[in-house]
Parts: structure tokens; C-alpha cells; sequence
């Protein structure tokens, strides 16, 4: 047969042309459908949630249509943040869809870091058999759990899973604990609770180096105290900033004090000396509820230098000024200001350590809060009441859990040198590369990525070579996932049950709870539920330490202790509130559930449950020092180092880290040794990092809008960059917006230079990038930090040079 | 008949930019990616300025200003930009030919081009706003689906609109309350009473546009180091 050429495209146009129209019938029949779906409106409903991006906890209300996540705000009466929010809230609806998450459980295939998906039954089975192996051969004490920044009921889960199945090793990568009480308040005050410093209450906060507009635990309460500050009803109150770098809350200050980094205790020291000196202090309160502010005779007669001697002895404005290069005139200034502008609050709890001295500093900041008086008073640093959660029934340990549980913890955490920290992630690979003391059998890692987000990453990548056995619950393949033998993803935060604690916000005590905004998108489930099927599995005292069926159950038995505890209420419109305010003032509170079924229903429509009315108790609550006085020689410290000196023989590690033995009294003393200044080296300049208002926990790099518009202060979009003064640009020949090498003694990076004139010239200032890329964590020696248990993140020297 | 007005408080705004995520979230607006970005082609309806000099720096949230007597609806040839009875300036993506004459009309740079096709429709999005096309430009409308939903929602319930019912999403979020948006012709609102403040002013003022967002300058005692 002779095809033409106009048949043969004849032919073929005919052809294409009727596959065409049947494609377009269906197509249309498709459309049709899906039109009617479309128009139909969809049944609209705001689920009240919490916000897991930062330790804050906002309340939110997720918009759902037909179950589905489109959209959230604020949720208008929650205490913590009134409807108000911050950037980082949105990106949960990123995180939500992020098409790079997990679609379900992944086992290594082969070598580390290929995988295959695997069934949720078989994956349990695995770790099943695996903890069980571990446990009949007695070595419970080898597993590991590392868990990032959460709290609530997935942190007692966890806790209670460790005690019973018999493993220390509970171990926490961060450095903020919002849930423990600080370290500074503990040594000084003996209180074993958070304190909340109540700055909506203040008329000055200065504030060392604490982000309080951007990070901290959570910058939308912290705003919105800012707000009040800024007057509308009262006078206009003060903020002071003490940052090396003109951050966003320095450029918000009133007035923003630089400092050399790492020199913040002796300033604190400083404005001591200047509110004694000018006879500005509290003196009621100094000499009705201190000890240590005068020198002091013990027992045994010997006598010891107080804390006025001290300071007015050694911390002199114009030494003080040397070191931290502000001048004497506005240490003067800063101390008239605090004095005169009454409550004055003074910050220092931040997340990363100051120093070397970090415990002093703390203290020598905290000193100052004495100092003002604003300790147990509106405006100054408040108690923070106990959840009344039900207790749950001790957790069951068998022989193997006794045995496992009374092991030594392999980070060293409450022993020696880390005597006073509960988690030292730092110390964490070193001990597992070497099999010191014991060898770790498998890991357990949850909402935590240390071989991206740990400065010590490159020790934690080695260490996980030398485990045999590594579960991820990680929602996406991140650093950390990729070098596991198992992947369990976890819900995100708006598809699961979810409770928080917020410990640290003055005047009153809140718990938030939230139902799932929509079914898991992918075969993920909530990590809570894992853990409690695995304790199903693992049998025995495991199991009946855990019995709950499901997570939901398990924050069902807790929260009945706040129905039970005939106070506080559910959250509830402003109208509604101040009734009930108005009511209890009078002293009565009239349950207003029948039942708690009907508690739990409204608790779960509403969002959260708070006891506003849980005011301060009076001084004597904070102050529960041996002595029953704030303690400027801190009496507590002392008894901690006699004790462990009584019990394991030896405390020159800790002792060491306090500053050795040759200084005395001022080891238990908020007096931070002045050092001469470092003479520039190879490495002239020193490198500061910090947290931005736009970086969620784990890095946020599945979030593009906080990618695309990271900060304000410089311009940036879809990258990293150093800060750099314009000085110390211009004398290595860096211009602004150019590549440049940023090295330290352990690496080098390369990132875009931006020049801002609002820091030091000897410092440059990177953010903590999270995740993939060049990050602060490429530069920073992993420096044993014994009172934070975790890396120094400010103290390291670096040098630039252009790319 | 309102005049829907806002007023930010620039003592206020720490810059964090929640404002400019939930105006995003809200209204649909894509991330552009890095490629586009470092081309200058960011959108963001609301954007924070920072503006800086010697002795200081300040934020500026800058939303489109809705001005009462706009220069982009002049120049539009199709009237796909105008301002609605209420003075929200409104902007009809079906009918906008992508000219870009309101753009450079625009004394704000307040407006966005869409060159490519930055969205599409996916999950998780507003429904009540549209996703935009290829090849029109875009702004912020002051959430105007907001005051629709909130219209029919007084209707249904046989009642006026009151103050509160109609906020944008930028206000809503403002974590220091620096946002305050409402009705500037009814004179006990809120707005009304900050934009009579003596530390008020308007951008580009000598423009004759006529904002309707005021901004609050800030206060001393702030400036000094």
C-alpha cells in the first residue's frame, strides 16, 4: 500500500483528533464533578491548637473546611498570647503540607542512608525485638534517648518509658529548659519551680543579651508586655538592652548598651557597685530578706567577705568599664534609671551560656534583682504555681529496670563536672565514640537533628557510626533521619493531641491542649501513641507503667487534677472571665461542669485551662534557701559541693569549672573574675550568634515564606550571611553583599557579608541557622560548657577574608 | 457608609514581621523561591521597611496605603484597579492586562507583578481569595473577603457591623498591637480617635494621594546609645 504524504498526516490527525475528544468528554465529566465539590461550601471549623515552632506555646485556632487545614490565627482568649502572634505561626501550614515530608515508617536498606518504607506493625516489631534483646541481656542501660525542645505529656511519656524499661539516658539537646527553674534562681532562691518574671508588670527590664522581641521562650507574650511598656494606659516605661549586637530588641530599646560578649556579669557587677555606692538599692529588702550582703561570721567563727565588700572593692565603674567597654557614665545612668523607675526587672535567663563564667554571671545578674527589691513582687520575678495534674501511678520498675536504671548516665549529667545540669549533650558523642563508660546499643532520637543543629555535629555524625541501632522519629528525612536504621515519623503538631505547659509567664499557670486540626496527611502517627505501643510490646512492668491505649488518654487521666482542684477555669470570652474574677475575689469559684466529661469536652472546644488568680504567695515561697533568704552567697552551691565531695570522693572537675579552689568565698559569690582582655591572634576577631524571630525549632527549611523573608535588619532572601562591621570589612576588602570566608580553628564557611554598623568591629555576628547549608554550628569548638549542657555558642574566634 | 482606615504604631513595631506571614497565609501569596527573589521579585503585600540613619533605625510596615485619591486607578486602561465606594482600593485580577501602569504610578511600591505563575491551587489555602494568575498585578485589597464574610455574618444575625467584626489579618496578628484597623469616619473608633494623634503622619503626604494608613511616629526618649 503507498501512504501519501497528506494521508498519512491525515490519518494521524484523525486519530489524534478522536483520542482528543474522548479525552476532553472525560476530562469535562471530571471538571463537572469537581465543580460540584468546589461550590458546595464546605463546612467550616476553627480547632483550637498550640503552636510547637518555639518553647512559647501561643494558642491558635486552626481554620478546617471539611477536616481540612486552610488557614490559622490566634486563639483571642488564650493567656499566653490574647490572639497575637508571630511570624513563625504561620509557617505551620507549610509544615503541614510540606511535600518533602515522610509519607511513612522507612527501614535502611542495606548500607546507612538508603531506605525502604516498611509497614508500622513490622517497624515496631523491630524496635520491639531490639529493646527486648537489649533488656533480657541486661543492658537497658544502653539504650539512649535524645529528645529536643518539647514539654508535656510527650516528655513524660518518654521519662516514664526510660524508668521503666530501665535506661538514665534520657537526654535532652538544648539549651533553654523553660520548665526547670533557672539556674541563677535555684543557687540564689532554693526554689525548685520556674519563676516567671512578670514584665507586663515592669516599668523597666533591662535585659542581658536575652532576645526578648525575637526568641527566648516565646516573643509574642514578651511583645505584647512590650506593648504595655510603650504606654496607652500608664507612663511610658523604659527597656535597656545589653547586647553586643544591635539586635531587633536593641533597636526597640530605649536605650541599647554594647558590651564586649561574654562580659555581661561584670556589668551586672558594675551596676552593683553603682547602686550601692549611691545608696540606691533596696535597703529594706537587702537587709530584712538577704544573706551575704554584709560579711558574715559561720559557726565555726571564721569570717567571711559579703557581697557589699566585694563589690565595692573589686568591681570599680572605671575596671568594669575596661573590660566591658561601657562607659562609666552610662553604667551610672543605667543604675539611676533601674532605681528610679520602679518595678525594675533585670533578665538574664537566656538559652546559650555568657561565658566561661556563665554560673557567676547569672548569678551576678540575678544579684541585681535582689538589689531592686523585685523579688515577690508584681513587676519583679514572680512563683509560678504547680499544675495540678492528676499524679499518675509510679512507674513500675522490675529487676532489669532497677538494675538498668541505677547505671551511671553516660553524659555524666548531675555528676562531676556537670553536677549541676540535667542533660550534657555536648559530652554526649565523646563518650559514645570512645564506649565510655558503657557502649551505646541504640539510640532514640526525637524532634532533634544534632548532626545539623548541635555545634558539636561532626562528633555526633562519628558517634552514630558507632551505634548499632538508630529509631528517628523525624517527620522528614533530615540530617540526622538519613544515618538512621529506622524512621517513625511523627504527626506534625496540627494533626495530633498535643498539650503544653508554659512555666515561665508570670501570674498564673496555664496548661493548653489540642485535638488533632485534621487526620494525618500521610501514615504518620503521633509519637506519644508509638511510645505506648511499644511499652505494650515490650510487656511486663513496661507495659503496666504504661497502660494508657492512646496519647489522648494519657492527657484525659492528667488533666481530671484540674477539674478536681476546684479552681481555675477554662479559657473563655473576656465578658464570661472577669465575672468569674470579680466572683472568686469575693472567694467563691462555683465548678462550672457538671461533670468531667463535660470539662474535657469544653477544654478540648476551648483551648486551655488557666488559674489566673494563683498570685504571688508572699516572699517566703521564693525564698527557700537555707537560711529562708535570697542568698548572695549561695549557701545551696556550697552544700552541692560538700555533698558530692562526701559522696564520689572527688569535686576538683566541678570545682575547676567554678574557677578553682584558690578563689575562696567568691566561688559561692556572683563574682565573675576580671580578665584581661584577649590579645588578637590568628583568630582576631570573635564570633556571636543568635537566634532570628524567624527560625523555628529544627530549622524551619521546609517553611519557604520564612526563608524568603528571614529579617528586617539586613536584606536577605533564600540565604545565610555574616554580619560584619563595616570597618572590619573594609580592612580585608569585603564589600556589602559579597562571598566571604569566615574561619575558625575547626572550619571555614562561606556566606554572603552584610555590613551593618550596629555591633562591635571585632565581632561578627551570625545567625543560628538551622538544617542543611553553611551554619555557626561549621565554626563553633565544641567547648564544654559545664552549667548549661551544652555548647558555647558565643566564645568562639574567628578571621574573615573575601571569597 | 465606612472609610476603612489603619493606623501602625511605629514605637510599637519591633519589626518581626507576623504581619507580613499572615497577610501571606491569609491572602495566598506564594514564596517566589530563591531564583525569582534575588530578582527582585519578592511579594509581599505587606512589607517592613526598615529605614535607617545615624542616630537611629525604625521599622515601617508598609501595606498598600489605600490612598483616597489613588494614582494607580488613574492610569489603569481597563479599570481593573479602583477605588470602591468604602475607599478600598480593589484590584480585579481576570480583568488586569498586566501593563504594569499602576505599578509605576504607584508611589509606594505597592504593587506586585506576578511574572511567572507563582502559585498553584494547592492545599491549605484561603478559598476565599484567588489564586492569581500569570501576568497581573496584585495588592494588598485590606482583606476585603474579611468585610464580605463579616457583611454577611451581621446580616445573618439581623444586626449592624459592628467594630471588631472586620479586621485585617495583619492587625489580628500584630504581637504588639501596633496594627489598629477600623472605620475612620465613625469618630469614636479607635482608628479615628490615632489618626487625630499629634504624632500622626501619612507617607508621602506632599503627594496629595491622601493615605488612608496613618502611621504614629515614635515617641522620646527613644534614640538615645
Amino acid at each position: 500500500m503507498r501512504v501519501s504524504r497528506r494521508g498519512f498526516i491525515g490519518a494521524l490527525g484523525g486519530a489524534a483528533g478522536a483520542a482528543a475528544l474522548a479525552r476532553r468528554r472525560l476530562a469535562t465529566a471530571d471538571v463537572a464533578s469537581q465543580d460540584l465539590e468546589r461550590w458546595a461550601t464546605p463546612e467550616e471549623s476553627w480547632v483550637p491548637s498550640i503552636c510547637q515552632q518555639c518553647p512559647g506555646g501561643c494558642g491558635l485556632l486552626v481554620r478546617t473546611l471539611d477536616g481540612q487545614v486552610a488557614g490559622l490565627r490566634g486563639n483571642p482568649h488564650h493567656p499566653v498570647n490574647r490572639g497575637a502572634l508571630c511570624p513563625k505561626a504561620f509557617g505551620a501550614l507549610q509544615l503541614l503540607y510540606d511535600a518533602k515530608r515522610l509519607r511513612g515508617p522507612l527501614v535502611r536498606d542495606g548500607q546507612r542512608g538508603r531506605f525502604r518504607p516498611i509497614a508500622w506493625d513490622e517497624a515496631l516489631g523491630l524496635v520491639t525485638k531490639r529493646l527486648g534483646e537489649l533488656r533480657a541481656k541486661g543492658l537497658a542501660h544502653t539504650v539512649a534517648i535524645l529528645g529536643g525542645q518539647y514539654r508535656g505529656s510527650r516528655d513524660t511519656l518518654f521519662k516514664r518509658f526510660a524508668e521503666a524499661y530501665g535506661t538514665p539516658n534520657y537526654i535532652r539537646v538544648r539549651c533553654l529548659h523553660p520548665e526547670e527553674p533557672a539556674l541563677a534562681h535555684r543557687l540564689m532562691q532554693g526554689v525548685t519551680t520556674p519563676l516567671g518574671y512578670d514584665l507586663a508588670g515592669a516599668r523597666c527590664i533591662l535585659s542581658f543579651g536575652v532576645g526578648l522581641l525575637e526568641s527566648w521562650l516565646g516573643p509574642v507574650n514578651a511583645s505584647l508586655a512590650f506593648a504595655r511598656l510603650r504606654g496607652g494606659d500608664g507612663p511610658r516605661g523604659r527597656l535597656i538592652h545589653v547586647d553586643p549586637r544591635r539586635s531587633q530588641t536593641a533597636v526597640k530599646a530605649d536605650r541599647w548598651v554594647p558590651i564586649v560578649p561574654g562580659t555581661d556579669g561584670i556589668l551586672a557587677l558594675g551596676i552593683a557597685n553603682a547602686l550601692i555606692r549611691e545608696g540606691l538599692y533596696d535597703r529594706d529588702f537587702v537587709s530584712e530578706h538577704t544573706f551575704g550582703f554584709d560579711d558574715w561570721t559561720d559557726a565555726r567563727g571564721q569570717r567571711h567577705a559579703g557581697f557589699r565588700d566585694v563589690v565595692l572593692g573589686e568591681y570599680g565603674l572605671l575596671a568594669v568599664s575596661r573590660t566591658t567597654g561601657v562607659p562609666v557614665r552610662t553604667i551610672l545612668e543605667v543604675a539611676r534609671d533601674l532605681a528610679t523607675l520602679r518595678p525594675a526587672v533585670v533578665i538574664g535567663e537566656r538559652g546559650p551560656a555568657y561565658g566561661r563564667d556563665d554560673v557567676h554571671t547569672r548569678m551576678a545578674i540575678h544579684s541585681l534583682n535582689a538589689l531592686l527589691g523585685s523579688i515577690g513582687v508584681r513587676g519583679g520575678l514572680l512563683v509560678q504555681g504547680e499544675l495540678p495534674l492528676a499524679a499518675l501511678p509510679p512507674a513500675e520498675q522490675d529487676d532489669a529496670a532497677k538494675r538498668g536504671f541505677a547505671q551511671a548516665r553516660i553524659d555524666g549529667a548531675g555528676h562531676g563536672r556537670y553536677l549541676l545540669v540535667s542533660s550534657a549533650p555536648q559530652v554526649l558523642p565523646e563518650r559514645i565514640s570512645s564506649g565510655e563508660p558503657y557502649p551505646v546499643n541504640a539510640l532514640v532520637l526525637f524532634a532533634t537533628n544534632p548532626l545539623a543543629n548541635h555545634p558539636a555535629k561532626e562528633e555526633f555524625a562519628r558517634a552514630f557510626e558507632r551505634v548499632p541501632f538508630i529509631v528517628s522519629f523525624s517527620p522528614v528525612l533530615d540530617e540526622s533521619a538519613a544515618r538512621a536504621d529506622l524512621i517513625l515519623p511523627d504527626s506534625t503538631f496540627l494533626e495530633r493531641w498535643q498539650d503544653d505547659h508554659v512555666r515561665h509567664v508570670a501570674g498564673f499557670t496555664c496548661l493548653s491542649l489540642a485535638r488533632p486540626a485534621s487526620a494525618p496527611l500521610h501514615d504518620t502517627r503521633d509519637t506519644g501513641d508509638v511510645v505506648l505501643q511499644l511499652a505494650k510490646a515490650v510487656g511486663g512492668s513496661v507495659a503496666r507503667s504504661l497502660p494508657w491505649e492512646s496519647h489522648e488518654k494519657v492527657l484525659h487521666a492528667g488533666v481530671r487534677g484540674l477539674w478536681q482542684a476546684g479552681r481555675g477555669h477554662v479559657i473563655s470570652t473576656p465578658a464570661e472571665e472577669s465575672l468569674q474574677r470579680v466572683l472568686e475575689r469575693q472567694g467563691y469559684w462555683a465548678p462550672q461542669f457538671a461533670s468531667y466529661e463535660k470539662f474535657w469536652e469544653a477544654l478540648v472546644a476551648r483551648g486551655a485551662w488557666w488559674d489566673p488568680t494563683e498570685l504571688p504567695v508572699g516572699r517566703k515561697a521564693l525564698l527557700t534557701t537555707p537560711s529562708g533568704k535570697f542568698e548572695f552567697y549561695s549557701t545551696l552551691l556550697r552544700q552541692r559541693v560538700e555533698e558530692t565531695l562526701a559522696r564520689e570522693g572527688n569535686v576538683a572537675p566541678f570545682v575547676t569549672a567554678l574557677g578553682g579552689r584558690d578563689r575562696g568565698d567568691r566561688l559561692y559569690l556572683p563574682a565573675v573574675p576580671l580578665r584581661e582582655r584577649e590579645e588578637p591572634s590568628d583568630f582576631p576577631l570573635r564570633l556571636n550568634t543568635y537566634r532570628l524571630v524567624t527560625r523555628p525549632l529544627g530549622g524551619g527549611g521546609n517553611q519557604p515564606w520564612l526563608l524568603e523573608q528571614p529579617a528586617v535588619h539586613v536584606r536577605a532572601a533564600w540565604e545565610r550571611w555574616v554580619e560584619v562591621h563595616p570597618e572590619t570589612a573594609a580592612r580585608v576588602g569585603v564589600k556589602d553583599g559579597e562571598w566571604a570566608w569566615v574561619e575558625s580553628p575547626k572550619g571555614r564557611i562561606r556566606l554572603r557579608a552584610k555590613l551593618t554598623a550596629g555591633t562591635h568591629p571585632d565581632v561578627v555576628n551570625i545567625p543560628l541557622f538551622g538544617g542543611e547549608g553553611p551554619s555557626p554550628n561549621d565554626l563553633i569548638a565544641n567547648e564544654a560548657d559545664a552549667f548549661r549542657g551544652f555548647g558555647l555558642l558565643n566564645t568562639t574566634r574567628v578571621r574573615i577574608g573575601k571569597a | 457608609m465606612a472609610l476603612w482606615g489603619m493606623v501602625i504604631d511605629l514605637d510599637r513595631c519591633t519589626g518581626c514581621q507576623a504581619c507580613v506571614m499572615a497577610c501571606k497565609a491569609e491572602n495566598n501569596v506564594p514564596a517566589v523561591g530563591p531564583k525569582e527573589a534575588a530578582r527582585g521579585r519578592i511579594i509581599s503585600w505587606m512589607h517592613v521597611l526598615r529605614e535607617e540613619s545615624e542616630e537611629r533605625t525604625r521599622f515601617l510596615p508598609r501595606p498598600c496605603l489605600q490612598c483616597d485619591d489613588p494614582p494607580c486607578t488613574k492610569v489603569c486602561p481597563v479599570y481593573a484597579t479602583y477605588r470602591n465606594p468604602e475607599g478600598i482600593v480593589a484590584q480585579i485580577h481576570a480583568r488586569c492586562i498586566g501593563c504594569r501602569f499602576c505599578m509605576a504610578a504607584c508611589p509606594y511600591n505597592a504593587k506586585y507583578f506576578n511574572w511567572l505563575r507563582y502559585q498553584k491551587e494547592g492545599p491549605g489555602q484561603n478559598p476565599d481569595v484567588s489564586v492569581r494568575p500569570k501576568g497581573v498585578v496584585e495588592k494588598c485589597t485590606f482583606c476585603h473577603h474579611r468585610l464580605q464574610k463579616a457583611r454577611e455574618r451581621a446580616r445573618a444575625e439581623g444586626r449592624d457591623l459592628v467594630a471588631g467584626d472586620y479586621v485585617t489579618a495583619c492587625a489580628e496578628a500584630c504581637p504588639t498591637r501596633a496594627i489598629t484597623f477600623g472605620d475612620l469616619l465613625d469618630e469614636g473608633s479607635e482608628v479615628a480617635r490615632l489618626a487625630r494623634s499629634p504624632r500622626a503622619f501619612r507617607l508621602g503626604e506632599e503627594l496629595g494621594t491622601r493615605p488612608k494608613v496613618f502611621y504614629l511616629a515614635e515617641m522620646e526618649g527613644h534614640r538615645r546609645v
